[in-house]
């Protein structure tokens, strides 16, 4: 059964990738599949709940089928497009210049799977053991797939849940759902969703640099990249929250920076965009903060253009951005849930010197634990980091230097293109660290200690800023620039028709 | 460079996926010379990443033992330990041993230990994995029904006695409501600390379960842990074994 119930999750996907559009490519529609399939299958898992629908295989199946049977139906009859189209958009050959086989591409790509097939080996080896998940995520799983229902002997009857279980059992539900499910379709092992999460990850990341126009070389570059970062590699073979959470804000936020470069004809990565950080919300509540930067830029871009189309969009965007999270709030409030600890994470407006001072020394450096703080450690993301400050600065000088050279020719609108993209980058990567990582000092710690969760729970919760920092770092206008002039002398001076 | 060709940096480079290229007159000859050029520089690149790794974890143990002063040492962890010392002063160690952790150690070593458990069950690697926990809970998984109402043992039962033999082994999680129930569920298991009403200071349990009274009513067996546990039981039991588990009524003993 579990091959088909990972077929139905990819068919839901599918199916709603092309609501938005057939003009997707491959690559974005294989990789999104699942990572959307799923999102709708846990949010419709919490609506039969709470109708009071035993959550178990069939009823998974009918919802999922109904919502492809609909999906397609307004596909096919509202933006009539043809069953071809919705299945080979693109006709699939040989490209022209099949002959030249890239072989940079190939080096890359396969230590690149060299490495992703270890994570897959490692991760359906061994069954989880890592303590979050054992007494969080894929608890919850087990007991959900053999009751059916969210609120469970995990709680007692007064609501709260079992001891050890922090606030795990109120956490939002998508990966310890998508465990479950893998449960109810007869899996021994709930890795197998780990897997699905990383791979789906991986091949919507690389679908989306191809559209940011890099050459493939670039692109599959990103890719190896994303996979050396030490911790968050050894972290993709568990099962825990993280990774899936990386993997939604990763491709969600770079779906918004394609929108972003051109509004116009990249109108499908806007709601791409928008389906993946919604989704992400029910991975781990403070994905709350990767929705707020995105809901910055739609605002920003409101504010550009203050049309009553864009009005629109932007509450669309902000009311689907927090309708699984309120969703999810909601049901454990009718339902009475509550974690086993009285006091719940909270914040704390107001300055205290010694917090900041043992807030900073995590992050940045000065710790004797971490030495170089947890955001600048080699040990969990090896030079990502430094690689991405060294060219931030580098690409905004240079960005500086070319914005005033197109304003004194008057070029406008060059000028503008230069400057909004590399703010977005600018925005979206050190904005959401300081952002990210400012919220932790706000954090009030009568739960756990500021050490536990900086040195587990931040360093873990960066791994999405650390692909962003990667993309960054490989699809900078200057790393675009070295890989086009690779790209020139493999192939020529070639000419280019679209 | 020209102002013209400046002013054009933000267009697109590369290649749009939905661009073609049309061949053009070069052949294929120069064309694979110049890409086994590029792929051998970025193989070469990769290689000296990957190359020269020392396992520092190994070279920490034995600067430990060194430190110690082992008379067990060899002259193998010496010049491990040397090898470690010079390898992380270099800058290769600096900004490449990461990248050389991923290759050696978890992707090769990974690999050798699964072949190492190539025939392992499933229960085998949560062994290995989860430790003495598991093969506790394993025992208790094995040795009673679905349905049974299992008491646990609590917090202070499962702390290894001070005067307990060296080869005792200490358990972390066992009690850990949690972690027991993940191993055991459909079980019901009770923990008489954590499921009070009172928490051992004597407060108010902040995790007591509002049931405790009635599930303890109908509890059907009782773990032994450090041979804690044989108060519960309805009749004397005259050989008692450490870690065992035991139905709480004589008949439902004989039965199994």
């Amino acid at each position: 059964m579990l091959p088909l119930s990972i077929l139905i999750t990819c068919l839901v996907g599918f199916c709603a990738i092309t609501v938005i559009s057939k003009e997707f490519s491959y690559a974005e529609k294989i990789g999104s599949s699942f990572l959307l399939g799923i999102g709708f299958q846990v949010i419709g898992m919490i609506l039969l709940d709470l109708v009071g629908i035993t959550i178990n295989l069939s009823s998974i199946y009918s919802v999922s089928i109904l919502f492809i049977i609909a999906t397609l139906a307004y596909t096919l009859v509202v933006k009539k497009t043809s069953v071809k189209e919705i299945f080979i958009p693109k006709p699939i050959g040989l490209p022209s210049n099949w002959q030249k086989v890239n072989i940079p591409w190939l080096v890359i790509a396969g230590f690149a799977t060299f490495i992703w097939w270890a994570v897959v080996k490692k991760c359906l080896f061994f069954p989880p053991f890592e303590f979050d998940t054992i007494a969080g995520y894929d608890l919850m799983a087990k007991v959900l797939s053999n009751e059916g229902t969210f609120n469970n002997s995990l709680f007692y009857s007064n609501g709260k849940s079992i001891a050890n279980t922090a606030h795990r059992m109120v956490y939002p539900p998508l990966v310890s759902a998508s465990f479950g499910y893998a449960y109810m379709s007869g899996a021994v092992l709930s890795k197998i969703m780990s897997t699905m999460f990383h791979t789906s990850g991986l091949i919507l990341l690389y679908g989306l640099a191809r559209q940011l126009k890099l050459t493939s070389l670039n692109a599959i570059v990103i890719i190896l990249g994303v996979l050396l970062i030490p911790e968050l590699t050894a972290h993709s073979s568990l099962s825990q929250t993280n990774m899936p959470q990386a993997m939604y804000i990763a491709s969600g936020l770079i779906a918004l920076l394609i929108w972003f470069k051109n509004r116009e004809e990249q109108q499908r990565y806007f709601w791409l965009s928008l389906l993946l950080l919604s989704i992400n919300t029910l991975c781990r509540p403070e994905n709350i903060i990767f929705a707020f930067l995105a809901g910055v830029v739609v605002f920003v871009d409101w504010v550009e253009h203050r049309t009553k189309r864009n009005f629109v969009r932007m509450v669309i965007y902000a009311v689907v951005l927090l309708a699984p999270t309120i969703l999810w709030s909601l049901f454990i409030s009718i339902n009475n849930m509550q974690p086993d600890m009285e006091a719940s994470p909270g914040l704390l407006l107001s300055y205290d010197a010694e917090k900041f001072a043992s807030w900073w020394g995590y992050v940045w450096g000065g710790n004797k634990e971490v030495p170089s703080g947890v955001a600048r450690s080699k040990n969990y993301y090896a030079l990502t980091m430094h690689l991405y400050l060294i060219m931030t600065l580098i690409s905004s000088l240079y960005i500086a230097f070319q914005y005033r050279k197109a304003k004194l020719a008057n070029q406008n609108q060059t000028a503008y293109a230069l400057l909004s993209e590399q703010l977005f980058w600018l925005w979206i990567g050190l904005g959401g660290f300081v952002l990210y990582s400012f919220i932790f000092y706000l954090i009030d710690y009568n739960w756990d200690s500021l050490r536990n969760v900086l040195m587990y729970s931040y360093k873990r919760g960066m791994f999405g800023l650390m692909i962003i920092f990667t993309f960054f770092t490989f699809s900078n206008i200057l790393s675009r620039k070295l890989f086009e002039v690779i790209n020139h002398f493999m192939y020529g001076k070639e000419k280019k028709t679209n | 460079m020209s102002k013209k060709k400046k002013a054009t940096a933000p267009k697109a480079v590369g290649t749009s996926p939905a661009a073609k290229r049309t061949p053009t007159e070069e052949g294929l000859i120069p064309f694979y010379f110049k890409a086994i050029l590029i792929g051998a520089v970025l193989y070469l690149g990769i290689n000296y990443m990957l190359d020269g790794y020392i396992d520092m974890t190994k070279v920490n143990k034995v600067a430990l033992r060194i430190q110690k002063k082992d008379k067990k040492l060899t002259g193998k962890d010496y010049e491990l330990y040397d090898k470690g010392l010079e390898y992380s002063r270099t800058k290769n160690f600096q900004w490449f041993h990461n990248y050389k952790w991923i290759y050696h150690t978890f992707v090769e070593q990974n690999n050798a230990n699964m072949a190492k458990m190539d025939s392992a069950t499933l229960d085998d690697k949560q062994m290995a994995k989860s430790g003495v926990d598991f093969n506790y809970l394993k025992m208790i998984r094995d040795k009673t029904p679905e349905d049974a109402i299992i008491i646990m043992p609590s917090k202070y039962k499962a702390k290894r006695p001070e005067n307990a033999p060296a080869n005792t082994p200490k358990f972390k999680n066992v009690y850990r409501k949690s972690v027991s129930t993940y191993f055991l569920y459909p079980r019901t298991l009770i923990y008489e600390n954590w499921d009070a009403p009172l928490n051992e200071k004597g407060e108010p349990n902040e995790t007591a379960d509002p049931d405790y009274e009635t599930k303890k009513a109908k509890a059907t067996h009782v773990a032994i842990l450090y041979g804690h546990g044989y108060d519960e039981l309805k009749y004397p039991v005259a050989q008692r074994e450490y870690y065992t588990i035991l139905p709480i009524e004589k008949e439902a003993q004989t039965a199994q």
